[in-house]
């Protein structure tokens, strides 16, 4: 068990560390939601209840679509663009999808390549491109999961105030919908920006993420 | 597992459904019964509290009169219920098919008036004579 656990390090302490912060965010929005309540001379509301509302589902699933944006991106971005002297690129001279000897695949497909690899013809082509399929699938469903979330959210919100209601098709107009999605895209993308550039200069001694201490600011990728 | 989980689905999928816009109907429809049978104490009853409080203070009289003394329009049919979480607004004609607007709130489980009386206004909120802080 002692053993299980070490090796799935990364992934268990991300997984508690999302489920306290979930936690948090559901007790600091349900208090801020309650406030409104309050205000407009309503019911007061409980972290318990406040996790079934559209208010909890759409700012769940606003940070949840960019954060797959981001990974999308970067994995696309990261065939075909570079930044020198950065881990997080490849070699100068390596971009492209690569050649069937360098992945593996057709003619050069190992006995140890996953049986989807080895029957070639389109079970290939969709393997060649599982990650992205996976991050646009939660992209996009996360991303219409906060086009309705917030359409309900904010209808309600406009009911609390004695105003008419909106469609669905009405709240993608609204700038409610498109500010909720840019102040969480300009993030993501200043955090992938910066962290292509700064993993040039800046180091971690130990972290697979940086390269190593003593390398050259211009060793890019695997070949320095 | 995925049988409870589909059960959880289904039952939370009819709480916030239809049943829901049912119940904010049958809640407008009681304040309305209330009204006509002349009972404003009873339709008092089916008022949020902070629109009572309100109600009182504006006009310096108890609820009951107050609430007589509003001539809200006699419920003859439903027009539209939209409700969106726990907030609703029912579009409401009466017996001349004049229009008014009512919203309504859920209070720990019970559908009460909001607010009644209500004309919108373009980019502003809805001009209720009956209505809360």
């Amino acid at each position: 068990v002692r053993r299980a656990l070490q090796h799935n390090g990364l992934g268990l302490s991300f997984g508690a560390l999302f489920l306290l912060a979930l936690a948090a965010q559901a007790v600091a929005g349900a208090a801020e939601l309650d406030e409104q309540q309050a205000a407009a001379g309503l019911d007061r509301i409980s972290p318990l209840e406040y996790v079934a509302t559209a208010d909890f589902a759409v700012d769940v699933a606003e940070n949840w679509q960019s954060e797959f944006l981001q990974f999308l991106l970067f994995i696309l971005a990261t065939v075909w663009l570079v930044q020198r002297g950065s881990p997080e690129s490849k070699a100068l001279d390596d971009v492209g999808r690569g050649s069937d000897e360098e992945q593996r695949v057709g003619a050069h497909a190992r006995p140890d390549s996953l049986a989807w690899v080895r029957a070639g013809g389109w079970r290939l082509g969709v393997y060649s491109h599982s990650l992205v399929i996976a991050m646009a699938a939660v992209f996009l469903g996360s991303w219409t999961a906060q086009s309705v979330a917030g359409w309900s959210a904010y209808s309600e919100q406009q009911l609390r105030q004695r105003m008419p209601p909106v469609d669905w098709l009405g709240y993608l107009a609204t700038p409610d919908f498109w500010s909720r999605t840019f102040q969480n895209w300009q993030s993501e993308f200043l955090a992938v920006g910066s962290m292509a550039v700064l993993s040039t200069f800046l180091r971690e001694r130990g972290s697979p993420e940086s390269k190593p201490v003593g390398d050259p600011h211009r060793a890019t990728g695997d070949a320095p | 597992v995925r049988t409870v989980l589909a059960l959880l689905a289904a039952a939370a999928l009819t709480g916030c459904g239809s049943g829901q816009d049912a119940a904010v109907e049958a809640a407008a429809r009681s304040f309305d019964a209330a009204l006509r049978a002349g009972e404003p104490g009873r339709a008092c009853a089916a008022l949020a509290p902070s629109t009572r409080t309100e109600l009182e203070g504006t006009t310096g009289q108890q609820c009951a009169q107050a609430l007589a003394d509003r001539g809200v329009v006699a419920l003859e049919r439903v027009g539209s219920v939209q409700r969106y979480g726990r907030q609703a607004a029912v579009e409401v004609h009466g017996p001349a098919d004049e229009a008014d607007t009512w919203f309504l709130s859920r209070f720990d489980g019970r559908w009460l008036v909001v607010a009644a009386s209500c004309r919108p206004r373009p980019e502003l909120p809805y001009d209720c004579d009956v209505e809360g802080p």
